[in-house]
């Protein structure tokens, strides 16, 4: 079992670095913040997944922080391109 | 067990669903198209882990705990794929 | 070769391959994306290394505070004016070169000896998983038992770079200018998870005795809720104005009062007494929670681009009067 959470683990993190691909192409800056959204899901999956391999509960918690802060990230952005100049 | 099985299908259909978002992410040509893939298919793919971990703990608080990691999670996609979704044509931003 | 061994061989080349994608990106917002998702890889690495407090601190610093002031800092009038800096002829180059072998060197010397000499005895890691500490977590007991008095004066650097800060900006008046978005979509996202971020904070800091957590992690998770809150215009909730700078060094001056009550008490400064050094510990980590979310929330709002306009109010943090007109505002933008 811990095998294969760690290939889960393994395919997903595959998935974080793909979205890189997204960050260095995506025309505007909407398409590149859109790609973080996928590291704060995808992040928290990686880390409650690790969380059962290395019976570490604080992993849980780490995932829990992760995905509550995500969205400070995306007000922060929007709310900068509002502001005028 | 039966348990182990659901577990390694869970996972692996969540596996299946986040990949699908980060192909959606990568091929789709429009903005809204993307966020509507990623925050779809991440989220359900997240449910999909979170349920089949679910089932392999014993202890109800990890399970209460995991539950309210996915909740959070679909709260902030909403918001997020919201505020980016709004006002994408109408800022004419570039770069 | 396990799967574990992929796992690591995986993270570490991703690290590699998105660190160099961050230095030699086109575009500088490329750059600083690429550069929060290293910093999500660099989580799953201390992960890997069995450090999950670290990995805490890196999660919550990384997708709040961190990811708040260099997202804000890609304004559009930077992205307008995106000339890159024109880069030096050879000389930058070589100039570059040398740093970057010289670092190399060392780094490599330092890893050879390393993997030659093991292990040394007497580690620090080693002996705070021996020693019989007021809280039972080892990082906790490192940094608030065994070297509180590093932990102190690490507080004391934080409060002053903040106070600093605010007395930089704007010549010891200290304002922001938040266009406050108050559409019901990120309010009610507020209202919602507001709540649970507390409850993260709370258990983030009493957890910290027995697992990983403690005061810095809950306090840059107390940021984020700040900011968020700052973000929707809910200014009355954060202490701003008249509380502003008590708060930031409200961590200090307990931690300072702690030491002088241990000195009195038991004879040696900082010396945690095994009956009521629990309490004390969990005294100042309080307050360097408040103080950790204070400062950081103003190190972010601080940097948050300041703009023009006549009409829109300027929400002054410190108690400032915002009676300035637009005119002068205009001078100070640098």
């Amino acid at each position: 079992m811990h095998a294969f959470f760690l290939v889960a683990a393994t395919v997903l993190a595959l998935n974080i670095v793909a979205s890189s691909v997204r960050i260095l192409r995506g025309p505007t800056t909407r398409d590149r913040t859109t790609a973080m959204l996928l590291l704060s899901t995808t992040g928290a999956a990686v880390l409650v997944l690790l969380a059962e391999v290395a019976s570490s509960p604080a992993l849980r918690d780490t995932a829990l922080a992760l995905v509550a802060l995500s969205a400070v990230i995306v007000a922060a952005r929007i709310s900068a391109e509002r502001a005028p100049r | 067990m039966i348990l182990d099985v659901l577990t390694v299908l869970l996972v692996t259909a969540g596996c299946l669903f986040v990949t699908a978002g980060t192909v959606g992410l990568l091929r789709f040509g429009d903005l809204l198209q993307r966020l509507h893939a990623l925050t779809k298919a991440d989220n359900l793919g997240l449910g999909l882990i979170v349920l089949g971990l679910v089932l392999q703990t014993s202890n109800p608080a990890v399970a209460v705990k995991l539950v309210l990691l996915w909740v959070l999670a679909l709260l902030a996609a909403a918001t997020n794929s919201a505020l980016l979704a709004r006002d994408a044509e109408l800022t004419g931003e570039h770069r | 070769m396990s799967w574990e061994t992929v796992l690591d061989v995986l993270l570490a080349t991703s690290v590699l391959g998105v660190a160099v994608a961050t230095l030699f990106a086109p575009r500088r917002t490329s750059s600083v994306m690429l550069f929060l998702v290293l910093g999500l890889l660099l989580v799953l690495v201390w992960t890997r290394l069995g450090a999950p407090d670290v990995a805490l601190a890196e999660a919550a610093i990384a997708s709040g505070v961190t990811g708040a002031l260099l997202v804000s800092a890609l304004t559009r009038r930077s992205a307008a004016g995106s000339a890159e800096t024109p880069r030096g002829g050879w000389r930058s180059a070589a100039a570059e070169l040398a740093v970057a072998g010289t670092g190399g060197v060392l780094l490599g010397g330092v890893l050879v000896g390393a993997a030659r000499d093991g292990l040394r005895p007497d580690r620090l890691g080693d002996l705070a998983l021996d020693v019989d500490g007021v809280v039972d977590q080892p990082v906790t007991t490192v940094l608030l038992d065994l070297r509180a008095l590093d932990t102190l004066l690490e507080v004391a650097v934080l409060a002053a770079a903040v106070l600093a800060a605010l007395a930089v900006h704007r010549e010891g008046e200290s304002s922001i200018g938040i266009r406050s978005d108050t559409r019901p979509v990120l309010v009610s996202f507020v209202r919602l998870t507001t709540p649970v971020v507390l409850l993260l904070t709370g258990w983030f800091l009493v957890a910290g005795s027995s697992r990983p957590g403690g005061a810095f992690q809950a306090g840059a998770v107390l940021a984020g809720a700040a900011l968020l809150l700052l973000l929707t215009g809910r200014k009355d909730l954060v202490p701003t104005g008249r509380w502003l700078r008590p708060a930031v060094v409200l961590g200090l001056a307990v931690f300072l009062a702690a030491a002088v009550l241990t000195r009195l008490v038991e004879g040696g400064w900082l010396d945690l007494p095994a009956s009521w050094g629990v309490a004390v510990v969990l005294v100042v980590e309080t307050a360097l929670v408040v103080s950790i979310a204070a400062g950081l929330t103003v190190l972010v709002a601080l940097s948050r681009p300041r703009y023009v306009d006549a009409t829109a109010s300027t929400e002054t943090l410190g108690g400032a009067a915002p009676s300035d007109p637009p005119r002068r505002q205009t001078e100070e933008l640098t």
